[in-house]
């Protein structure tokens, strides 16, 4: 394990007993199959502690919200799983509920190991309380030997009132594989928390196109943590659309760990009212020769709020690495905001990487330009709004999300 | 068609003074051609007379189809039907280009208390312009002049004019950074526009693009006004003098 994976710079306080007493309450009555990984996940959580407002990782959100522990916290309410009752039959995929790694691999150890180098207390909290894991392996041909893509689709649970429901998927290609995976929305909007764990491995030479569509909440925390890790040649392609809610945060984390992986990153968020949106982005760099190109746009409306925290980290050695990180912001509110933190990590000579960020309302020329053909002002706003989306929502396959991206762009 | 009376023109940002009296008529049905030095505010006057919130007119008249245009905004001039073709046109990616000239086209229409275009008459028009102008059909499904080169824009400009049909066009450098066959299809298509109820004005530094498109007049621009006028002979004579000696007779 890299110490890049191990390191928190961050100020934290210590996991409180309140925490550790609903944890161990939790363990005696769900799915004691995964006692050892909420154990493990429950120590790596104390050891990086609960993030504060101080946090550097937290620097546009405060976390305090998801991590309270007054009365009416979720230590103080019903255990944070939800009841079996409303758990639905889990993600569509037809494979994704076996137990057992067809080949052979032991998912216990494997989440265990996983759980004590995460970095991301969002996800490491969440783990505490996960009841459930959904393996998928995507194999590179079908029952008949014919190379397939795969198109899945992964329902996360619906939020409870009152309570954390956790999803966890995990995903592996095969070498040479190919599928495109899509993550359902989150749905309920109701006053409580929905966390979607997912983690990938990219065998060599395979190809994932995951995509994700999440409507705007009035109610919900809605966060996720993506781990991906890239063996030499693999491909990801990476789509999604936020709509936010009151508390939203994504954690994105890649390691391109074999020579000339690649990953590429397109993210919309279209924020109304007093939505937020918070992305928080770690790229590794661990391999010669591979290349990663994101581009995250924000769309803040009214009082809303977004921001990026994005990093790339080249290692020594990752020499030939390509990098390219932009986010853009439209603020098209008196009180929207928005906030980028490009940064740039490199620790290899040979390396070509360019990172920036913009932030502010609708080019004065090209609305202009719209004006001049007749466009009433409204309308050259919309259309204007409409194609700095669009340009994103043109990358996303033919799916759900895509549908989803369009209709709350247009709106 | 266009009359533009001792027009003082000011830079919105801190009243400087662009345009210093100006005074230009351009009848119904006629093509006048504007030349002049760098920095002479010809683009400045281009977009003066569309209204661009970057200049604000301090004093004079501009009378648009015997209309007081001067106070209203680029969306009411441009639906009263004056066109402005950019020198260096905006990018949009993710606005279509066909979509926005639809678009363009539809509040044109609404304008004029018509309905909007039909599938089938806005692809026939559609058709009709890009034949004239030999856009080969990737302009469809390409994003407004997103990726295009210089000369894509410049069609991309005309194809719109002669899309919305309007009773003004005025064209800022339709012929710069153009080799001579683009050059010949540009002037083909703001040929084609000419009628009787359209006027051009027509912005320009060279005498070839008015090999193509004979003007009815020709005007020099230099230091914010109107220096000279004539007919279509005044561009030999810049060829022969350039501008310094036409300025020096002014």
């Amino acid at each position: 394990m890299s110490e890049a994976r191990r390191t928190l710079p961050w100020n934290s306080r210590p996991v409180d007993e309140a925490l550790r007493e609903r944890a161990e309450a939790f363990d005696r009555l769900c799915a004691p199959d995964f006692a050892p990984v909420r154990r493990a996940a429950l120590e790596r959580l104390a050891e990086v502690g609960i993030p504060t407002a101080r946090n550097e990782a937290f620097t546009y959100m405060n976390p305090a919200p998801l991590f309270r522990a007054d009365a009416d916290s979720w230590y103080g309410a019903p255990l944070p799983s939800p009841p079996e009752e409303t758990v639905p039959a889990g993600p569509i995929c037809p494979h994704a509920m076996c137990v057992a790694r067809p080949d052979g691999g032991n998912l216990l150890e494997e989440e265990i190991l996983r759980a004590e180098r995460t970095t991301d207390p969002v996800e490491l909290y969440a783990l505490c309380f996960a009841d459930r894991f959904d393996w998928v392996r995507i194999p590179p041909r079908d029952e008949a030997g014919n190379p397939v893509v795969a198109r899945l689709a992964a329902r996360p649970r619906p939020v409870a009132e009152g309570r954390l429901s956790s999803s966890a998927l995990r995903l592996r290609l095969d070498e040479g594989s190919a599928a495109v995976v899509e993550i359902l929305p989150v749905e309920n909007d109701v006053d409580g928390w929905s966390h979607l764990s997912l983690a990938v491995e990219l065998g060599p030479r395979s190809r994932l196109t995951l995509v994700g569509a999440q409507p705007p909440m009035k109610r919900a925390a809605v966060t996720s943590s993506i781990c991906v890790e890239q063996a030499e040649g693999s491909l990801l392609e990476f789509r999604e659309f936020r709509g936010g809610s009151p508390l939203a945060r994504g954690h994105v984390e890649v390691h391109l760990d074999g020579e000339g992986a690649r990953c590429e990153l397109r993210s919309l968020s279209t924020l109304r009212d007093e939505a937020e949106q918070h992305h928080h982005v770690r790229i590794f760099h661990h391999a010669p020769r591979c290349e990663s190109d994101q581009l995250y746009r924000q769309i803040v409306f009214d009082g809303a709020s977004a921001s990026v925290d994005g990093s790339v980290q080249v290692d020594r050695g990752a020499d030939g690495t390509k990098s390219n990180q932009l986010i853009r912001s439209l603020l098209l509110g008196d009180k929207a905001s928005a906030a980028g933190k490009p940064q740039l990590l490199i620790f290899a000579d040979d390396v070509q990487c360019d990172h920036g960020a913009t932030h502010g309302s609708l080019d004065d020329e090209e609305l202009f330009y719209l004006l001049s053909r007749g466009f009433a002002p409204d309308r050259a706003r919309a259309a204007l709004v409409a194609g700095f989306a669009q340009e994103i929502v043109d990358l996303f396959p033919e799916c759900g999300a895509r549908k989803i991206a369009a209709q709350w762009t247009r709106q | 068609m266009l009359r533009i009376q001792d027009l003082r023109a000011v830079l919105t940002e801190n009243g400087e003074e662009i345009l210093h009296g100006l005074s230009l008529e351009i009848p119904d049905g006629e093509v006048h051609a504007v030349m002049g030095p760098n920095g002479s505010g010809k683009s400045t006057l281009s977009k003066v007379l569309a209204g661009h919130p970057a200049y604000r007119v301090s004093s004079g008249s501009v009378l648009f189809d015997g209309r007081e245009i001067s106070e209203l905004g680029p969306t009411e001039r441009a639906r009263a039907g004056l066109f402005l073709s950019f020198q260096d046109p905006v990018e949009v990616p993710g606005l279509g280009n066909l979509d926005f000239a639809r678009m363009a086209l539809d509040a044109r229409r609404d304008a004029e208390g018509r309905a909007p275009v039909s599938d089938a008459e806005f692809s026939e028009a559609v058709d009709r312009a890009m034949r004239l102008l030999k856009m080969d059909d990737r302009y469809r499904s390409r994003d407004l002049n997103a990726g295009f080169s210089g000369g894509e824009k410049k069609r991309n400009e005309i194809f719109q004019m002669l899309l919305l049909s309007p009773k003004l066009a005025i064209l800022d450098e339709p012929d710069s950074g153009l080799d001579i066959d683009a050059l010949r299809v540009v002037a083909e298509g703001i040929n084609s526009a000419r009628s009787p109820e359209r006027s051009v004005l027509l912005i320009t530094h060279y005498r070839r693009l008015l090999d193509e498109v004979k003007p009815d007049a020709i005007h020099v621009l230099a230091g914010g006004r109107i220096v000279r006028s004539g007919g279509p002979e005044l561009a030999e004579e810049l060829e022969r003098s350039g501008y310094d000696g036409i300025e020096g007779k002014a």
